[in-house]
């Protein structure tokens, strides 16, 4: 991708502007740490015990927090994680959204949306028996992000 | 010959019942009954049951109960225009109001340690299981959810006990990233119009001793051969269902 940088004079708002050809994760990823002011996000560790274990971000289902502990998902375990959650989600690639206020969800991996009749879903992902449960508040973003990643995906 | 104890709200129920036994007898032989013999029994088994609620400080099922006897004898009563959804209405929820208000205390205490200090959550001065034993964070869950939905995944490494209360919800708990504790799990349920589903790895044994009322607890998935724990399923469970998932 190319980047250029204009200089501007002080009448005009500061402004970052992406062209691109289409909105996939990656790009909104991008835009979310221009708004947050970053140049990378911190990036996450995963821990079993006292052992740091390196993990693809692609393999969480997704994360959740037990009090005041935070967990990362795969389909068969969980690695404990050394954040807190609000501070974990800014540093995440586009493909992971809020699901409720303990939770994380990406949604590469999510298999069936499940709406209950107060607004609360439960979510599914492949090839796990683990679900997680989304608030109402957040319902419409993940909405949102999984009929993008179907366009993505059958584009 | 082994003989049989008698506990006490079995001998309640076995009078209650021996009582309707005898009043049927006799209305049918004419003899002494004047009302609805099956009134008279149906309303002898709603008191029980509001009783045995009562001891238990299970509200709704006190008052629901009571609003039944309440309709059937609403003559006698003076209150004969009196509705049976609008009263059973009210005693439900009621009853919900109260028993959030007064929620019944768990077996044991549960004392956590939490950056060098200790917190007393629950206290316990009446239950056959109290002790002064004091347990961790990473040795007792606790889980309470009122009208809504819940999952939880544990993660505790020394786990000895697992509190649910869970009423008018949907509660889901993990235990397959824990582990167990030496001398077993206990799990407590205490829950009203609820399912639960504890997914459990395949090697644990349950033994259930529950009283459930209008309720059940059920097993899926594939056992192991090979039993390395021992889970301990304990508490009531009314109106719902326990779904015991093996993965």
């Amino acid at each position: 991708m190319r980047v250029r940088i204009e200089r501007i004079g002080d009448e005009r708002p500061e402004e970052v502007v992406i062209y691109c050809r289409e909105t996939t994760p990656e790009v909104e990823a991008l835009a979310r740490r221009i708004r947050q002011g970053r140049d990378e996000g911190q990036a996450p560790s995963f821990f079993k015990g006292d052992r740091e274990v390196y993990l693809s971000l692609k393999e969480i289902l997704f994360f959740e927090t037990d009090s005041d502990r935070v967990f990362a998902h795969t389909a068969s375990d969980a690695f404990e994680m050394h954040m807190r959650l609000y501070e974990l989600e800014a540093s995440l690639p586009g493909y992971f959204v809020r699901a409720s206020r303990s939770a994380i969800v990406s949604i590469l991996h999510v298999f069936s949306i499940q709406k209950g009749l107060t607004g609360v879903s439960q979510i599914s992902f492949r090839q796990t028996h683990k679900e997680v449960y989304g608030s109402r508040m957040y319902g419409n973003e993940l909405s949102r992000k999984m009929k993008e990643r179907y366009l993505y995906e059958n584009a | 010959m082994k003989t049989h104890e008698f506990k006490p709200h079995r001998l309640f129920w076995a009078i209650l019942i021996l009582g309707g036994g005898v009043l049927l007898l006799l209305s049918a032989l004419g003899i002494g009954v004047e009302s609805d013999p099956f009134k008279i029994i149906g309303s002898l088994l709603l008191l029980g049951v509001a009783v045995t609620s009562l001891f238990k400080l299970q509200f709704f099922f006190t008052l629901v109960p009571l609003a039944g006897i309440a309709y059937l004898w609403r003559d006698p009563l003076g209150v004969p225009n009196l509705e049976l959804w609008p009263i059973l209405g009210a005693a439900a929820l009621l009853g919900i109001g109260l028993s959030i208000l007064f929620r019944r205390k768990p077996p044991f205490p549960v004392v956590i340690h939490r950056h060098g200090k200790t917190e007393t959550l629950k206290d316990c001065t009446d239950c056959a299981e109290a002790s002064e034993e004091t347990v961790n964070a990473d040795e007792s869950v606790e889980i309470e959810s009122t009208f809504g939905e819940q999952t939880k995944y544990i993660h505790a490494q020394n786990l000895k006990r697992v509190s649910i209360h869970s009423n008018f919800s949907e509660v889901k708990v993990y235990f397959d990233q824990c582990k167990v504790d030496e001398s077993g799990l206990t799990i407590q349920v205490d829950g009203n119009f609820t399912g639960i589903v504890l997914t459990i790895p395949r090697t644990w044994t349950v033994e259930n001793k529950t009283s459930t009322f209008a309720a059940s607890v059920t097993e899926r998935g594939l056992t192991s051969e090979t039993r390395d724990t021992t889970v301990r399923l304990v508490g009531s469970l009314n109106f719902g269902e326990i779904k015991i998932v093996r993965v």
